[in-house]
């Protein structure tokens, strides 16, 4: 997986040992991706293109043509305050979640992909969350986090009254709760990956360490991590473009609030088309995110190929 | 496919072809879903798409119909969220029930005044019934007057209470703005939260700055929305609307709502009454078979009283919202629409949906109401002492979502009144998309 | 000796340690069971205890009031046929992708990869009225056509990963026997990815199974609407029925659990085989 955007090479990264090439010359037929590539044309590509030409727009939803605006919806998006606070949020739940959920996620892979007899059961126990539909969890939390709820319940029984806080009503707090959910819900899913990954890394190789004399956190930075880094790849992709394209966690859970402190761009531009019935602008917003998430994307796997060691 | 597995060492395919078996029957089971035929639907029948409270109370009707005319109606329902997405697309593609929930004035994207004004609904006006709109539920109906919706219902924002909580702290329902406060204190003494306040979210919010507009606002002066769409008045300059925020502002002050206010949600605001940890709840009628739920003895542990919102018992107003169905313009049969919509409109069929639902009636009519639920506020209905939501007649959905958020901000002390009104006055500013 | 001592003692430590990391982490599953097993009274009572008299009766109620019969036979047709459906198609395609190393290869890879960038609201508008167009309203095709174009970029994503990292040796060692592209496929290639379709499968069962807004607009109100459409009908404007909707929840996501832990092996290996290269 070197890299989601390096591009293939034909029969992968080991060497044919002969070096034989002999069936090189019939490529593998391009027609092969023909029913692929109808699906998906007519479920994204079509619609996006089309939805996405609203943008340019004052569409309400109405029958009939609307009136082009030119890039006016996107001048309203830099200078709307709920649409910065949006921009802002996304940004910082984007990076705090992708971050957090990765070291999470790998401490957990760590401590499972050892011999405790219990672990198959745990794997399953923290994998459990990501099965659940997103509005679900959101509800679950919601209930969960309020000032006399679970949580803080469970904290006063506990004797640790101090750390109760009103989770999701207080501005200061309430953005980093819905990370802390979001994290909850798809850490498994960055532990399995990890798992996954543990498992290509060579038994010798630790033990050679091993006996050169290297600490156990020595063969961690210097062995297991580097090996993991196409593992981290794929996990920070995945929960990079999941946490920017946040949606139904925080319309449940705090429908943006208090005040925009968790605004995010997917629930503006939810409002804007559904509940301002302002299409055009919601397009335009639509068009911004996937843009930002396309070149966060991009950033992403630059910077981490840099790292990768070639096994 | 078995045949060949033989050929094929690599893939042992017992697995996979007894899911395939599998498939094929759950297939064959369902075989009639994956096309459309015309018998899949009882041919003729009027369609419609209404909200998940108004297909409870559609339901008994709907069955009451076909035995009265041998028609059939064939009702789908969900959230009132989703539901206004959808008809919203479905208006746009052609693809709309019969009969549909709009949302009263120009209050959301499928509201009667703006699907009025596009064409998208038809022109009730001649139904017999559309005489007996009260005259706030007529304002938010249609377009220029014309009626373009039935009201199946409708709601009115009322202070619940907690009977044994009141009946402790020796106190009757407030009539007065001061009894509210003195009720406040001596709840509050009595180790009391006065009243729940789940905004997390802004929909109970809103409900304070509707209640006190109707007395406030509203009652005073019923023609203020004209004026603010003339430019004459606005949030911002109007007095009356800054007296509403400055009273939300005082019970706010005075310790009457619920610590943690902004992170409690709805549900959570019912449990606290229904406890008797709150004692009091200002909510739409509609929330209160959830709020009765949480408490074993039911709707026999709350009352509820009107908001007062001065010292003059007098001017108290209760705020009205109509609950409404129209016919989609676009209807394959609209007098068959239109037959079920009269039929609903029926004195007794008006009154069989209020009892079942505890809601007010829709119409205007002579009807007896068995449910007392609602009997302190019906005086208020009979007199005409009710004016719509404040926001119903707002020209977009932005002003509403600006008081749900940045009222949070507010309320949170981190905006003073002049910024959340003048946010306010420019999103009225932006008129209707 | 002391030494295997010390080691079994670390070890319980460390599983006591997960195990109470674990019940931290399942706190609110907890909650979840025992919202779906209380009465709204005792639910307001009593939010945090286990349920005095649990309702066992709420989970009935779920099964026959919201129609889950019905609905658990329409998600396993609409995920069942979708997920094959992107097995096939999707694992197809990677092939092609992942062994052409042209420059068109590069950009068709590209253009499926930014579908899993693109926000679904963009083109939801245009693709109801295509489905209007085609009649597909209210039945399983159209839900399934949109489940397989919405999922093909995550399935190419991991299917290509995987195939890059393969070694081309067997199947060109099949097409030098003779075999043709289809049945070098079929025969090599396919039976090679088994690891990572262990993988799509869970995580796009998951994702159709759990979908919620795009299968209430095609087959919301119809006879084939599916589980989640069904268990949101406790949803109201006013007041949910929450102890009926997270029976219903736990009633919906059985079977996908049963899925995973049958498939979990596979799921790890797929992810393991993907990443290596």
């Amino acid at each position: 997986m070197t890299a989601t955007l390096q591009r293939p090479r034909p029969g992968g990264r080991l060497a044919v040992p002969s070096g034989r090439r002999a069936g090189r010359g019939r490529a593998v037929p391009l027609g092969l991706i023909a029913p692929a590539l109808l699906f998906y044309a007519v479920v994204v590509l079509y619609p996006t293109v089309a939805g996405g030409l609203y943008a340019f727009t004052d569409w309400t939803g109405r029958a009939g043509a609307p009136d082009v605006v030119g890039l006016g919806n996107f001048a309203e998006l830099l200078s709307s305050p709920p649409a910065r606070a949006a921009l802002a949020n996304t940004l910082v739940i984007a990076v705090c979640t992708t971050v957090v959920q990765t070291v999470v996620g790998l401490a957990l892979a760590l401590a499972l992909h050892s011999r405790l007899a219990s672990r198959h059961v745990l794997r399953t126990l923290f994998f459990a969350p990501a099965l659940l539909p997103p509005v679900i969890i959101g509800f679950l939390w919601q209930y969960v986090l309020t000032p006399e709820g679970p949580l803080n319940g469970a904290l006063a029984a506990a004797g640790l009254d101090g750390l109760a806080g009103n989770w999701l009503g207080d501005s200061a707090l309430a953005l980093w709760a819905v990370i802390a959910v979001i994290i909850w819900q798809n850490a498994g899913l960055t532990m399995v990956i990890y798992l996954a990954g543990l498992q290509g890394v060579p038994a010798e190789l630790l033990e050679a360490a091993e006996i050169d004399g290297a600490s156990r956190w020595q063969r961690l930075r210097h062995v297991t991590l580097p090996m993991l880094l196409p593992a981290t790849t794929i996990a920070t992709s995945l929960t990079l473009i999941g946490s920017l394209k946040l949606f139904d966690q925080v319309y449940v859970m705090t429908g943006g609030g208090p005040g925009y402190a968790t605004e995010t761009l997917s629930v503006v531009m939810y409002e804007e088309a559904f509940v301002s019935g302002r299409y055009g602008y919601s397009a335009a917003i639509a068009l911004v995110l996937t843009m930002i998430v396309f070149a966060l994307a991009l950033v992403q796997m630059w910077g981490l190929r840099r790292y990768e060691v070639q096994p | 496919m078995s045949r060949s597995s033989v050929a094929r060492p690599l893939t042992p395919r017992p697995l996979a072809s007894r899911v395939t078996a599998a498939l094929v029957a759950a297939v064959a089971l369902t075989s009639c879903g994956f096309v459309n035929t015309d018998d899949e639907r009882s041919a003729g029948a009027v369609t419609a798409y209404v909200n998940t409270e108004q297909n409870t109370g559609l339901a008994p009707l709907v069955e009451a119909y076909r035995q009265a005319t041998g028609a059939g109606v064939d009702v789908s329902s969900a959230n009132t969220d989703e539901l206004n997405q959808q008809i919203r697309v479905q208006l746009t593609s052609g693809t709309a029930a019969d009969v549909i929930r709009v949302s009263p004035g120009y209050s959301s994207p499928v509201a009667a005044g703006v699907l009025g004004a596009e064409g998208q609904i038809a022109d009730l006006s001649d139904a017999e019934w559309a005489g007996q709109l009260s005259p706030d539920t007529r304002a938010l109906a249609g377009v220029g007057g014309r009626v373009m919706a039935l009201p199946v219902a409708r709601n009115a924002i009322v202070m619940a209470y907690n009977r044994d909580v009141f009946a402790n702290a020796g106190l009757t329902p407030p009539t007065t703005w001061s009894q509210l406060l003195t009720a406040c204190r001596t709840l509050r003494d009595a180790g009391v939260t006065p009243i729940a306040a789940p905004f997390q979210g802004g929909i109970y919010l809103q409900y304070w700055v509707y209640a006190l507009a109707a007395t406030l606002v509203y009652a005073p002066q019923p023609d203020i929305d004209a004026q603010m769409a003339a430019g004459a008045t606005s949030f911002s300059t109007d007095a009356r609307w800054n007296e509403v925020f400055a009273r939300f502002a005082e019970l706010n002050e005075s310790g009457c709502f619920s610590d943690g206010m902004l992170g409690l949600p709805p549900d959570q605001g019912q449990q606290s009454v229904a406890t008797g940890g709150s004692a009091m709840l200002l909510t739409v009628s509609g929330g209160l078979p959830a709020l009765h739920g949480y408490h074993e003895a039911g709707a026999q542990a709350f009352d509820v009283f009107a908001l007062p919102a001065t010292d003059d018992t007098t001017q108290t107003h209760v705020p009205v919202a109509p609950d409404f169905l129209a016919v989609n313009a676009a209807a394959k049969d609209p007098a068959a629409a239109r037959a079920f919509l009269d039929f609903l409109a029926r004195p007794e069929n008006v009154a069989a949906y209020a009892n079942a639902m505890g809601v007010l009636p829709g119409l205007a009519v002579d009807v007896e109401i068995d449910s007392t639920v609602l009997t302190p506020v019906l005086p208020y209905v009979e007199e005409g002492r009710t004016t719509a939501y404040a926001n119903y007649l707002w020209p977009n959905g932005d002003v509403q979502q600006t008081l749900l958020q940045s009222g949070q901000e507010w309320l949170h002390g981190a905006i003073d009144t002049a910024t959340l009104l003048g946010r306010m006055d420019a999103d009225y500013a932006k008129g209707t998309p | 000796m002391s030494g295997r001592r010390g080691n079994r003692v670390r070890r319980a430590g460390a599983e006591l340690g997960m195990l109470a990391v674990a019940a931290a982490f399942l706190f609110p599953g907890y909650v979840f069971l025992t919202v779906a097993l209380k009465s709204p009274a005792e639910l307001a009572r009593n939010p945090l205890a286990p349920p005095v008299a649990p309702e066992w009766s709420n989970f009935g109620r779920a099964w026959t009031e919201g129609g889950l019969g019905t609905a658990m036979g329409n998600s396993v047709v609409v995920a069942a046929l979708s997920v094959a459906l992107l097995v096939l198609t999707g694992s197809l395609a990677a092939y092609a992708l992942a062994r052409r190393a042209g420059r068109l290869g590069y950009g068709l890879y590209l253009l499926f990869l930014l579908g899993l960038m693109i926000p679904l609201q963009l083109g939801m508008v245009p693709l109801y009225q295509l489905m209007r167009d085609l009649d597909l309203l209210r039945t399983y095709t159209s839900l399934i056509i949109f489940e397989v174009g919405h999922q093909l970029p995550l399935v190419v994503f991991l299917y290509t990963g995987f195939l890059r990292a393969l070694p081309a040796d067997y199947e060109e060692a099949a097409r030098i026997d003779g075999a043709g592209t289809l049945a070098t496929f079929r025969n090599v290639v396919f039976p090679l990815l088994r690891p990572v379709t262990g993988t799509v499968v869970i995580l796009t069962a998951i994702n159709v199974w759990n979908d919620f807004l795009t299968p209430l607009l095609y087959v919301g109100g119809s006879a084939q609407q599916t589980l989640p459409v069904a268990v949101f009908a406790f949803r109201g404007e006013f007041a949910s029925q929450w102890p009926l909707i997270f029976a219903g929840m736990a009633i919906a996501i059985t079977p996908i659990l049963v899925v995973f832990f049958l498939l979990q092996k596979h799921v790890v290996k797929g992810f393991a085989s993907g990443i290596k290269g």
